[in-house]
């Protein structure tokens, strides 16, 4: 029994061409107070000012649809204000000229405070034919996973939590994941940054994570499915209760290229993945769900990860006991209470730059004998 | 949808197949997932170069509701050489969301009379896969997908792919010969096509022997009542011995199947074993 009723009249994007979404000939479908009336709804709103912005080249649309102070989350660092938003979007075009932001999803969320929330999964094509934070231009070209948690109000964004599947995108680009990552921790991120970093860890650690959260099939509601997922999964490691989550054949992809299939290999990834952070605990933070079709949900996650880092390679065996801390988004796709598709993003250069960084280990790339 | 495709590789008719396309259409070729216009076009334009224009010699189809699969072989009339294509996707009748191509380039390297290795080099780099190790065994919390896991099958169709499922998934190696008609036509890709199952069980058990804890996977599976065609989309994950090392590889294949009176009178088991080699970086013959 599902506990969620969709809006079947909110655009949709799985099915739609480019054309009809740039062009929306339905009637508006949502109030959207203070947004400008050529919207019809939140997920037009998103998908278009993306498309604005990132794929016709209109980067100083920024300053018109994010508001002049948006904090912006990244596990890779902390900006404040549109001129920061303008600048790194400008800096990623240039190493990156023929990006493309094709809009997968959008999963909202109407808020109680008359703000809207949307995750807008996005896969990014991209040539690196330019210098950029991950070292010089590869000429390579890549394919990479994004989600933006943003929170949109009047016409602009006004807070947002991005993630980028960072690792699956070096490994396109000829990259080695701990180069990358020694890289990246070489960047000093502002106190903002430290301190967010610092008490998002401390709040996730005081997660009761001992307490048995279950649903049943009679009482099944979303929340409950979910906060149970992860207690039960990422917080007590209980995998053969995998079976209650995800369908048999359920697709699942997560960072760095984990493309699994079925209970079996799904399970394979979470005890691999877990096992560098064994005590990790999990916090799910926000909770969207829209509905796909008759019998199937949509439903968006933004989580955090924090534990103890407990080393799975030899090359970062100096960073064992450093604080741990992920920032992550799920996007599953639900059909008779069991998880069918997974797309989980998070950034895992950050995170291992993170490590790094707070270690003060100086790691030798492998150019350098690593 | 399957005359578009047709007509793609036949006649070069880009425009046609391109209507078809979303901006957020995947077309997954050689284990390499192209996304856009510009990823896409470009698979298209190489396999034009490489076996385009050919004659249309056989053709096999599934049209199943949310998914559908097709096969086909083009032929060089001049040399009589041939390749093999099978596509699985995902569609509406309007739009392909996403699209499995698999391309016998074994038989592709001998249609264009150069070696495996040079068709290698010629292939996209493939995702790079981080496959984690698993523990393959239920015990017995729970169990394998089944084909009716991931489609509605009518019952006696059920009972046969069930059956020629737990050949690859159980290693059930007697369900052969009460499955397969004594006459079945099966095309393995890169070993030909062969009358009866005896070839196909023994190209599986030297599979099986290769991969160290292999384990099959359904992924999806669709069904044309109507000819009575199924195909199936599944994998083998495995760890594979070669010079004293191993090696954790992902087998993607598209099998199609045609029944008569519930047994398998004709399959198509494709694999791009020269993408798995690129991928993993396996030499070549893989089995």
């Amino acid at each position: 029994m599902m506990s969620f009723k969709p809006n079947n009249t909110i655009t949709q994007v799985h099915w739609q061409p480019l054309t009809k979404l740039l062009e929306p000939s339905g009637a508006k479908q949502q109030t959207l107070s203070g947004f400008d009336e050529e919207f019809v709804d939140i997920v037009d709103y998103i998908i278009r000012i993306t498309h604005r912005i990132w794929e016709q080249k209109n980067v100083g649309l920024c300053y018109k649809y994010y508001g002049d102070i948006c904090p912006v989350f990244t596990l890779g660092g902390y900006s404040e204000c549109v001129e920061q938003v303008v600048q790194s979007t400008l800096k990623t075009i240039a190493a990156f000229p023929d990006r493309s932001l094709i809009g997968e999803n959008v999963i909202w969320k109407e808020e109680q405070d008359k703000t809207y929330y949307s995750s807008h999964l996005i896969t990014s094509i991209m040539t690196n034919t330019g210098n950029s934070d991950f070292g010089l231009a590869t000429n390579k070209t890549g394919r990479v996973t994004t989600i933006a948690d943003c929170v949109c109000f009047e016409n602009k964004i006004i807070k947002e939590w991005l993630v980028r599947d960072n690792s699956f995108l070096i490994a396109q680009l000829g990259i080695d994941l701990i180069d990358a990552a020694i890289h990246f921790a070489k960047l000093v991120p502002n106190d903002t940054f430290n301190n967010w970093y610092r008490e998002e860890f401390d709040r996730v650690r005081q997660k009761e994570h001992r307490t048995s959260l279950t649903f049943t099939d009679t009482h099944w509601t979303v929340d409950n499915f979910v906060q149970s997922w992860a207690q039960t999964i990422f917080n007590q490691k209980q995998f053969s209760t995998l079976t209650h989550f995800y369908h048999v054949a359920a697709a699942h992809q997560w960072p760095g290229g984990r493309k699994s299939t079925g209970l079996a290999q799904i399970s394979g990834t979470l005890i691999q993945w877990l096992a560098q952070c064994p005590d990790a605990k999990m916090t799910v933070d926000h909770i969207a769900v829209v509905g796909f079709d008759e019998e199937t949900i949509d439903i968006a996650l933004r989580w955090s990860v924090a534990g103890t880092y407990t080393p799975h390679v030899e090359r970062l065996a100096a960073l064992k006991g450093n604080h741990f801390f992920v920032l992550g988004c799920t996007h599953i796709r639900v059909r008779n209470q069991k998880i069918i598709k997974e797309t989980t993003v998070f950034d895992e250069v950050s995170l291992y730059a993170n490590i790094i960084r707070e270690s003060g280990v100086s790691l030798p790339l492998l150019q350098e004998g690593a | 949808m399957f005359s578009k495709l047709i007509e793609l590789y036949t006649r070069g008719d880009i425009a046609q197949i391109s209507s078809s396309i979303l901006h957020s259409t995947s077309w997954k070729q050689h284990d390499f997932t192209a996304y856009g216009n510009m990823q896409i076009e470009k698979l298209w334009l190489k396999s034009l170069e490489q076996f385009g224009f050919l004659t249309l010699s056989k053709k096999q189809t599934v049209k199943g509701e949310e998914f559908s699969a097709l096969y086909f072989e083009l032929t060089n009339d001049e040399t009589n050489q041939s390749v093999s294509v099978s596509f699985f996707l995902e569609h509406n009748d309007v739009h392909i969301k996403r699209l499995h191509c698999i391309v016998d380039t074994v038989r592709l390297a001998t249609l264009l009379n150069i070696t495996p290795d040079q068709v290698i080099v010629a292939l996209p780099s493939a995702d790079p896969l981080f496959l984690s190790q698993f523990d393959h065994q239920m015990h017995p919390q729970s169990y394998h997908a089944m084909p009716s896991d991931v489609c509605d099958l009518p019952k006696e169709t059920n009972q046969a792919i069930a059956q020629w499922w737990s050949i690859w998934q159980e290693k059930n190696l007697a369900g052969f010969e009460k499955i397969y008609h004594a006459d079945a036509q099966v095309n393995i890709a890169g070993f030909g096509t062969n009358q009866g199952y005896a070839a196909l069980r023994q190209f599986q058990l030297k599979l099986h022997n290769r991969m160290n804890r292999n384990y099959c996977q359904l992924e999806q599976l669709c069904v044309d009542e109507k000819q009575n065609t199924v195909a199936i989309q599944w994998h083998i994950d495995g760890d594979y011995l070669e010079n004293n090392t191993i090696k954790r590889i992902r087998i993607p294949v598209i099998s199609v199947i045609r029944l008569e009176n519930n047994l398998i009178v004709e399959e198509q088991f494709q694999v791009d074993w020269l993408a798995i080699c690129k991928g993993f970086n396996l030499s070549y013959p893989f089995v």
